[in-house]
């Protein structure tokens, strides 16, 4: 019959680290928070977040205890085309209870404000902005509405 | 690069990703890194392959034993809309090149000028900064390098010499193939914080471009959509 041999037959797909998936790579890349054991407290976390000038994201029931203006932060606005958020909600894990905002009521995001103007396009800001440069005037204008009154 | 709006509408979803590498600014793409650098890791200039999304914020990479870990916020929604100022370059912020006919065009179809550079434009467009055709764009059907710039569907009036026109390699509506590829690509800056208009059209990262805000040199937007997405293809086994 010939010498004995033995057919080790290894699935391709979840087992023994082969085939893994884009998507159970992308899970096992998101960052598990803040450290749950008692070693690292949700303000102290947040603190590390804020000296960072990380993105901070906060359910509907931790929300209130973060002021944002005291950090220079500002909420994160994306704009919603379907109208039903006002563009300023924002979902994921939040920062401080380690929950999934989707299941709090909903969440919020704050970006530093060296932050803001690179990844954000507030209308409200653009509106502030086109008003001040059309408020402005040149060295000539000026001298042009001081000759009409006089 | 800034979060525009998601294309399903709702809320952005975010997660906090562990670093692969060193990344310089916030709203940068940021791709699947593999091997030493396994984590996110920012996109090439020309290639968004396994994109993750949009990051929000900064991150210190270290492998230093001790440091903190590096983290990053990323938007991974896979509808998600980006904006990009574009650039006439790899270097941010320049200005768009401006075209000014050589010869007039009655018809409202020829742009004569050999500031159309070499990069074939063809399945771009060209819009009207100032003149006869202020504020109309067209998209573009031939372009024969440093030469001229032709669109089939006319502008409504003359291309006078004294009009001034812009054009960038994007357009909204194409089919992927030669002449028809604006919308297949989009190649950044060096920093990857813009868009580089300098290039041919379809060069550059995988994406789908959903829309163009067409206004000055230095105010000029497209905004895309990433369309290799770890969460928006058919998954891959690695």
């Amino acid at each position: 019959m010939g010498a004995y041999s033995r057919l080790n037959i290894v699935p391709k797909y979840k087992k023994l680290g082969e085939g893994f998936t884009r998507e159970e790579i992308f899970w096992s890349q998101v960052h598990p928070g803040r450290r749950t054991d008692g070693s690292q407290p949700r303000a102290g976390w947040l603190d590390d977040l804020v000296q960072l000038k990380k993105c901070i994201i906060l359910c509907s029931y931790c929300r209130v205890n973060f002021n944002p203006r005291k950090h220079h932060y500002r909420k994160f606005y994306c704009a919603d085309i379907t109208g039903i958020t006002d563009g300023t909600a924002t979902n994921g894990r939040c920062d401080s209870c380690k929950e999934m905002t989707v299941n709090c009521g909903g969440g919020t995001s704050f970006v530093h404000e060296e932050t803001y103007n690179l990844v954000c396009r507030d209308p409200m800001d653009a509106r502030r902005r086109a008003k001040a440069q059309a408020r402005a005037v040149s060295a000539w204008q000026m001298i042009q509405k001081t000759r009409r009154k006089h | 690069m800034y979060a525009a709006y998601h294309l399903a509408g709702g809320a952005s979803l975010k997660m906090k990703m562990k670093l692969g590498a060193a990344m310089a600014d916030p709203g940068i793409i940021m791709i699947g890194g593999a091997g030493t650098s396994l984590g996110v890791i920012p996109c090439t200039t020309t290639s968004f392959a396994n994109a993750y999304g949009l990051a929000l914020d900064e991150g210190v990479y270290s492998a230093t034993q001790g440091d903190a870990e590096g983290l990053v916020t990323v938007d991974v929604r896979p509808d998600l809309v980006i904006g990009a100022l574009m650039t006439a370059g790899a270097t941010e912020g320049t200005a768009l090149t401006i075209l000014q006919t050589t010869s007039a065009s009655a018809g409202g179809t020829t742009i004569t000028d050999a500031d159309t550079g070499s990069a074939d434009m063809d399945g771009g467009i060209v819009w009207g900064l100032s003149g006869n055709n202020v504020g109309l764009s067209r998209g573009i059907t031939a372009h024969t390098g440093s030469t001229s710039i032709v669109v089939t569907v006319p502008f409504p009036r003359a291309i006078a010499t004294t009009d001034e026109y812009l054009f960038a390699p994007w357009n909204i509506a194409g089919t992927g193939a030669a002449g028809a590829d604006g919308p297949a690509a989009v190649q950044t800056s060096t920093l990857f914080t813009q868009a580089d208009a300098s290039i041919a059209a379809a060069t550059g990262g995988e994406a789908s471009v959903v829309e163009l805000i067409l206004k000055g040199r230095s105010d000029s937007f497209v905004l895309f959509k990433l369309r290799d997405h770890v969460h928006d293809s058919a998954a891959l086994a690695s």
